[in-house]
């Protein structure tokens, strides 16, 4: 399953981190750790893991409402300075949106549609203000709300959540941006319209041919979303693949507790059980070693010595556990 | 798609109805501070018609007491001081109005600026906020304006503006500071808005209530301030204030005289000024945070039925007809529409559905935990064949925690932070009589273990453990008393997948060891699914649906749960395209003559089901379902109940 990527990718991340200093305590808050990853032109990376795991940290970073510790970010080719700031700021913003978690949230509800998606347009000189009406019923209608003209008349408490949502994508799409972060986006709304919303953004990933950032901590979304899977554990990506590899056939031993923890009826009525053992690690003072060594039930004493590499375990299939180390594979051979 | 054709938005609005004026006239609070600021501010402006005399020409007799003439009778230099009083309304109310806008600008300035960049702007304009603040208020006053001295009027102004905005800066500074963490703050900015249109347009507007508010407060400060100041002749007396006044009174020795009315005049004036500008405070606050007037009242015990009470079906808990909701100052919302429902001993119960779709709403109203503005509108609910619906308080509260227990997701919240969890595991059981040490040492740690906690947590305080520790020490203390029902609402949904099933686990065994029942809320239908042995799916307020887990997961027969089963991605099999359910549930506001359902339904019978409601009936054994698809049964009758008091 390779998949096809031109040679210039979207977004690639090389060793990114982040830590936040927290009052006066020496040891910050290591939020991001050494995080590369690539995504492709039109390709969809879902990014997955527990709440504090940094997956949102991440986002936040590329879209430089924080600003990396470390680590280099290059979208489209070109490297973004970690500092960015004034006018390059500006025209950054106008490649990179991000849609947000929390529909109720995102939307100023003191403003109307029209005003809510005029902003970006005017700002990044997309539209005069001429043509800003007509193109913000044209966002409108392309995101399903139509006809645009009586949408944008609207403030946002006249919507339904998922109809939120669909204002959020549309203001997000204004800039017409390369690269799409979508933080959770149908985490706050209701199971009978995840699907539209989600049904929403692989349409427009198809017409548009937008890559897509998409994080989350429902692994069947990220199944149903995503061409490849990024699983994070403590800042760390102890997992990355094409998805339904690392979904149905995970190689961690960390992605192996989720995906059985997760309630899945279609595999029959009974879910399988989950041993309880160990504890996330603090934040702020990592262990040298593997950090999902404490829970897991195939630890061993090399685990805590080194942080473990990543393993290629198929195609474009990496995973971050000395058990698929080729040094100790073969007297092993281990089969998780 | 989820469009509908509708509306648009008024385009001419009532600007009476929506300027400040209008906002406060809202609260009866607000009303009163308007109308009495209202009163003073025109009797001033129109004090030469009012009174034909000059307030500061001595020209009559001296010490006259309130008589004909001299509706409050006349100074020691022979003033009228009615005529004072209406002429020194003006600069009363010039100045306090005046400094609190000012202070307030000030106050609202430095906060937002301080919020906004935080950093080392942040900090230094903290700094100047805080020694501003500790500098007691009056003598800075007294310090400040032996400065000014000698420029009138408006140095007290300034003076008063000057040492009034810290208090707001503060508020308005911890406002915005959770403000500028709002996603639609980082989306302005991700949109590349400047500094300057965030903080104005985005952020200051949703700020106006407390800048209001503490618009009103430094008014309040000010006007008390000038009488200060003025009573200690600082200041130029010889302008008319109420606070001159007094400097005067004072100086001539009203009192001793035996003028009380000089004193009181003035005095009466700046109590009920000061009473106006608090009232108005309080009256943002209101209409700011309507739910903050809002006494929770025990909720109410309905009228006794007529008859015996029938309890043939060996139900623990028996719902029949239960009919709940919410009242608003709209008119009633019926949350729950007439949900007849039985849990057996030992059963595991999922309620499940949209938000908003009254299933909290059913367990809180069935369990007497409906607080106000809830209200239990008819029905019964009874426990082991006790009518929870019309107990009183004293037997509610023998029972409540012994027969059954509740979870809600927040709940581990409820414990409190600085008291050991050992201390708040035996509260319950030392509230129904369990007082020796020994058995509730023995029952605490057999308590944890049950729900898989090591014991020494119990010398823990909360903030020692995680979420989902909490969450398990709540369960075990609403286990603590061995209730037969414990209803849980979304317990497990604010915990990582692995916490969650981890506790979902030991709440399985438990109720397995104890027989225990349960009603379990959540909108996660795949978990849902495993963890049920009957499932109930709620719609608009009613149960449309209800049959074993495994019928409703295989062999689903209301439109709904067929839509529901398959809108959730599943974990194997291929990835194909799914559909969600288009449209969006009809507002609980509304009373429909047909199943509520029919807007979204893709098999609809057009003319039946939107003029007929289907009753909920057993179509197969131990399978309810409530559409004309499955059974032709009519629920006649029972759609509203004139004496629910519902708008329809």
């Amino acid at each position: 399953m390779t998949l096809p990527r031109e040679s210039v990718p979207a977004l690639q991340l090389e060793n990114l981190t982040k830590v936040f200093q927290v009052g006066r305590a020496s040891h910050g808050i290591t939020a991001v750790n050494s995080v590369s990853l690539t995504i492709g032109r039109g390709e969809v990376l879902a990014l997955v893991g527990e709440s504090g795991s940094g997956k949102s940290t991440i986002a936040r970073l590329i879209a430089h409402l924080h600003n990396p510790t470390s680590g280099k970010v290059t979208i489209n080719g070109r490297l973004i300075p970690n500092d960015l700031r004034g006018a390059a700021l500006n025209t950054f913003r106008k490649d990179v949106q991000m849609i947000f978690q929390d529909p109720y949230g995102s939307l100023n509800g003191l403003n109307t549609l029209e005003y809510i998606l005029s902003r970006p347009l005017l700002i990044h000189k997309v539209a005069t203000r001429q043509s800003v009406h007509a193109q913000v019923c044209a966002l409108l209608e392309r995101v399903g709300l139509a006809p645009g003209a009586v949408w944008a008349a609207k403030k946002p408490h006249e919507l339904s959540g998922g109809q939120r949502q669909r204002v959020v994508i549309a203001r997000a799409l204004a800039t017409q941006p390369n690269l799409i972060l979508a933080d959770e986006p149908t985490s706050a709304l209701d199971v009978s319209i995840r699907l539209d919303i989600m049904n929403l953004l692989l349409d427009l990933k198809e017409q548009e041919q937008l890559s897509m950032l998409f994080i989350t901590h429902d692994l069947s979304g990220a199944r149903y979303m995503a061409d490849r899977v990024a699983v994070m554990y403590t800042g760390y990506i102890v997992e990355i693949g094409p998805a339904q590899q690392v979904i149905d056939h995970p190689q961690m031993p960390y992605t192996q507790l989720l995906r059985a923890a997760v309630p899945k009826p279609e595999e029959g009525r009974h879910a399988e059980a989950v041993e309880a053992r160990g504890e996330v690690p603090d934040l702020t003072n990592l262990p040298p070693g593997c950090p999902f060594e404490p829970r897991c039930p195939h630890a061993r004493a090399a685990c805590r010595e080194a942080l473990p590499g990543m393993y290629e375990v198929g195609p474009d299939h990496f995973v971050r556990c000395i058990l698929f180390d080729p040094a100790l594979i073969a007297p092993l051979s281990m089969s998780p | 798609m989820t469009t509908t054709a509708a509306t648009p938005a008024p385009a001419s609005r009532n600007w009476l109805r929506d300027s400040v004026i209008g906002l406060m006239w809202r609260s009866p609070q607000g009303r009163v501070g308007l109308i009495i600021l209202l009163t003073m501010f025109f009797l001033g402006l129109f004090a030469p018609l009012i009174t034909p005399y000059d307030p500061s020409v001595g020209a009559f007799a001296t010490n006259l007491p309130p008589g004909a003439g001299h509706p409050l009778g006349t100074t020691a230099l022979g003033q009228d001081i009615f005529a004072q009083l209406l002429y020194g309304a003006r600069l009363t109310l010039l100045i306090g109005l005046a400094s609190g806008a000012i202070s307030t600008l000030i106050g609202t300035t430095m906060g937002l600026t301080a919020a906004y960049f935080g950093g080392r702007i942040g900090a230094v304009i903290n700094l100047i906020t805080n020694v501003v603040l500790v500098v007691p208020g009056l003598p800075m006053l007294i310090v400040v304006s032996a400065f000014l001295r000698g420029t009138g009027v408006l140095s007290i102004i300034l003076v008063i503006a000057l040492t009034g905005w810290p208090w707001g800066a503060r508020v308005l500074r911890s406002q915005a500071l959770t403000l500028r963490e709002r996603d639609f703050v980082h989306a302005a900015t991700m949109s590349g808005e400047s500094h300057v249109r965030i903080v104005f347009k985005e952020m200051l507007p949703n700020l106006a209530g407390i800048i209001a508010a503490n618009f009103f407060s430094t008014a309040l400060y000010a006007v008390l301030s000038e009488a200060s100041l003025s009573f200690l002749g600082i200041g130029d007396v010889s302008k008319v204030t109420w606070g001159t006044m007094l400097y005067w009174a004072q100086a001539k020795q009203a009192l001793l005289q035996g003028s009380w009315w000089w004193v009181a005049a003035p005095g009466l004036g700046i109590a009920l000024l000061g009473t106006a500008f608090a009232l108005l405070n309080f009256g943002i606050d209101e209409i700011s945070n309507p739910k903050s007037g809002h006494r929770t009242k025990a909720p109410k015990a309905l009228d006794p039925v007529d008859g015996t009470p029938v309890n043939g079906n060996g139900a623990l808990l028996s719902i029949t007809n239960l009919n709940a909701g919410y009242s608003t100052p709209e008119g009633n919302v019926r949350a729950v529409r007439d949900v007849t429902l039985d849990i057996a001993p030992g059963e595991f119960v999922g309620l499940a559905g949209e938000s908003g779709c009254g299933k909290s709403t059913l367990a809180f109203a069935a369990t007497r935990l409906l607080e106000s503005p809830g209200v239990v509108f008819s029905g019964q609910s009874r426990l082991n064949g006790k009518d929870l619906l019309r107990m009183n308080a004293e037997e509610l509260r023998q029972i409540r925690w012994k027969e059954y227990s509740l979870v809600f997701q927040a709940s581990m919240n409820v414990l409190n932070p600085v008291i050991k969890i050992r201390e708040q595991v035996y509260d319950a059981m030392q509230a129904h009589g369990v007082k020796d040490a020994a058995t509730l040492d023995r029952r605490a740690r057999e308590l944890f273990e049950l729900v898989g906690i090591r014991e020494s947590y119990l010398d823990a305080y909360p903030h020692q453990l995680s979420g989902g520790m909490k969450q398990r020490v709540v369960i075990a203390i609403a286990l603590a008393l061995e209730p037969k029902l414990v209803v849980m609402d979304e317990p497990t949904t604010a915990l990582d997948v692995v916490v969650q099933r981890q506790i979902l686990q030991e709440i399985n065994d438990v109720r397995r060891r104890l027989n225990i029942s349960i009603i379990f809320i959540t909108h996660d239908l795949s978990l849902l699914v495993e963890m049920s042995d009957r499932m109930a799916i709620m719609y608009a307020g009613e149960i449309v649906e209800l049959a074993s887990a495994d019928d409703i997961y295989m062999r689903p027969k209301h439109p709904y749960t067929q839509k529901l089963m398959t809108a959730f991605p599943p974990l194997s099999g291929d990835r194909e395209r799914r559909e969600g359910i288009p449209g969006r549930p009809p507002s609980l506001s509304l009373e429909l003559s047909g199943c509520p359902f029919f807007d979204r339904c893709s098999l609809r019978i057009e003319g039946k089901c939107d003029t007929q409601k289907p009753a909920l009936v057993q179509v197969e054994v131990g399978h309810q379902v409530a559409c004309f698809l499955h059974s032709g049964a009519v629920d006649a009758g029972k759609t509203l109940n004139p004496d629910l008091g519902v708008n329809a």
